[in-house]
């Protein structure tokens, strides 16, 4: 089997490819004066298809971001009973590259563990957005946010505790619908036995914090 | 000229000697002659960011404007299409770090980027902008423009030989080569409408096209004064290394040529010249070839053809300036020995056949026609 490559030793006029070519770039010139190509929420990809203005002025205007977007963790609980989705199994921190989880399981009054984390912290400032956390979580409680911001002041801002990491599991419906209803079932089933093996009000976001 | 120191005898001349009245009158125009370049220059770096940015399908600078914050303190009220930019753009250039290299001519490397501006700004003296808008008014005019702008190729040399920096070297005399080619044909291309005209006067060419309401222009002259307008125009691109011929700035090969050792303002120095020879190039075009500053209304009397005609001339100007842009956001470099090849084997003939018939028509209509 041969391959015949075009030579396009053909004769044409000299200066033809060159005004083709000013020809194409000017279309482009003009049309983005009439046509926007954002990526609008809901609405399909790119509706210049090759032309118009690409940019999005971040700021002001933002494309939507994928389900699948890797930001850095957060935790869920429950919007209905408050209650944490975490129960201190430690497989996150085991799964984590870095080490940067660091979690303490609650104890009772008489020192017999219980499953919810007392104290959950991840240093965001080592954080490499990998997402292991969440693959290795079975309780569907750490998952990966979708934030943008994440310049902070100080370095002792990076240390995120438990308090500023809980997000309630509408938040996480919201942003990546798709990823949550993959989760949901098991999440909520594992939940429901989670708060069975916890003494009442244990392992609960605050009734302020929550409402805020 | 003429006119501004007469006006300024009647004011000033109770109190003045006619001699500081003169000097007084140079020294007006001659701040004009200062200010107005770097004003453009500024003009013409938003204009060429905002244009290829539009043929990349994007916005460009448009943050930069005048008045206060919106509310959320992430953009300016009044942007004015980023037309502030290059003042922001001026301001980093001048808190940047100013490095000479250790082992550099000193002298020699901090004299390049200010002669780099002065062959640009000698030009600009001779340039009619629009009826009687014009310094001096030389009767070599295209002669000393030729002349003038040519010291360029000596400036890079100088720029590229003090910084001793092979790549600074390097894309210094590969510039020089190809400044000194094409300026072969650029002569040669230049001399048609001078026999068009019969002077070397720019205005005298300028007036010479003023015919048929303003729009008798060399160009129109099928096919030698097409011809010519074309050939120029390709040798000028050569000349001020713009995108086909942009071999200077072929970063993958020569880092950037002869600026890779500069830094700050005197980087910025070494642009301003390239842009202001870039609407010179322009400018000689339309002087030359697209009838200056004549053009429709221009023949009206009183000041609304003086507005008129530099309406025209900019007009054109910035078309042809355009058009410079428009080139650059498409075509890619030519490679070195097809850049020397294009100059001495295609350009040089085309233009000396061209010159040679220009020649003889000008001669036959002169003889038989007048």
């Amino acid at each position: 089997m041969t391959f015949t490559v075009p030579r396009h030793d053909e004769f044409r006029f000299p200066g033809w490819g060159l005004l083709k070519g000013l020809w194409v770039t000017g279309v482009h010139f003009l049309r983005t004066y009439f046509l926007r190509n954002r990526r609008i929420p809901g609405k399909e990809l790119f509706p210049g298809g090759r032309y118009g203005l690409f940019t999005v002025q971040y700021p002001e205007e933002q494309a939507p971001i994928p389900d699948r977007y890797r930001g850095l963790p957060i935790l869920l609980y429950d919007d209905a009973t408050r209650a944490e989705l975490c129960t201190a199994c430690m497989s996150c921190a085991r799964a984590c590259p870095v080490g940067i989880i660091h979690i303490e399981q609650g104890t009772d009054a008489e020192g017999k563990k219980i499953p919810y984390a007392s104290s959950f912290v991840i240093e965001y400032d080592v954080c490499l957005n990998c997402g292991l956390c969440m693959d290795a979580c079975a309780f569907g409680s750490i998952v990966l946010d979708h934030n943008l911001k994440t310049a902070r002041m100080r370095r002792e801002d990076f240390r995120m505790t438990k308090e500023k990491l809980l997000r309630p599991i509408s938040y996480y419906e919201k942003i990546a619908p798709s990823l949550w209803a993959e989760m949901r079932e098991e999440a909520l089933k594992r939940l429901a036995g989670t708060i069975n093996r916890r003494p009442p009000d244990v392992g609960r976001v605050p009734r302020k914090v929550a409402e805020e | 000229m003429e006119l501004l120191i007469q006006g300024l005898e009647s004011l000033l001349g109770v109190f003045l000697p006619y001699w500081v009245v003169v000097l007084l009158a140079f020294a007006i125009v001659i701040t004009i002659i200062l200010l107005f370049p770097t004003l453009l220059f500024m003009l013409m770096t938003w204009l060429l960011r905002r244009g290829i940015a539009r043929i990349a399908d994007r916005i460009g600078p448009n943050r930069v404007g005048l008045g206060p914050f919106n509310r959320e303190r992430t953009r300016q009220r009044w942007t004015l299409w980023g037309l502030m930019q290059p003042i922001a753009d001026g301001i980093k250039m001048f808190t940047k770090e100013d490095i000479v290299p250790e082992k550099a001519d000193r002298l020699l490397h901090r004299i390049a980027p200010i002669a780099a501006i002065v062959p640009s700004f000698l030009v600009f003296a001779v340039i009619p902008f629009g009826k009687g808008l014009v310094a001096t008014d030389l009767n070599v005019g295209i002669l000393y423009v030729v002349a003038v702008s040519s010291i360029f190729t000596l400036v890079l040399l100088v720029a590229g030989w003090s910084s001793n920096n092979k790549y600074s070297l390097l894309g210094a005399m590969r510039t020089a080569a190809q400044m000194i080619s094409y300026e072969v044909p650029m002569v040669l291309s230049l001399v048609v409408p001078v026999l068009f005209a019969g002077s070397l006067s720019l205005n005298r060419i300028v007036e010479n096209q003023g015919a048929w309401l303003g729009l008798r222009w060399h160009i129109f002259y099928f096919p030698l004064g097409t011809l010519a307008f074309i050939t120029y125009f390709i040798a000028a691109l050569a000349e001020i290394n713009h995108t086909p011929f942009d071999l200077v700035e072929a970063d993958s090969e020569i880092v950037a040529g002869y600026v890779t050792e500069y830094s700050g303002m005197k980087f910025a120095l070494f642009f301003m010249g390239e842009f202001l020879n870039a609407f010179l190039v322009c400018a000689l075009a339309t002087i030359l070839f697209l009838g200056g500053w004549q053009g429709p209304g221009v023949q009206l009397g009183g000041a609304w053809g003086y507005l008129f005609s530099i309406f025209w001339f900019f007009l054109k100007t910035f078309a042809l300036y355009f058009l410079l842009i428009w080139i650059r956001g498409t075509w890619p470099r030519l490679r070195v020995d097809q850049l020397m090849h294009f100059a001495w084997k295609r350009l040089v003939p085309v233009t000396l056949v061209n010159l040679l018939l220009s020649g003889l028509v000008v001669i036959v209509v002169r003889t038989f026609l007048s």
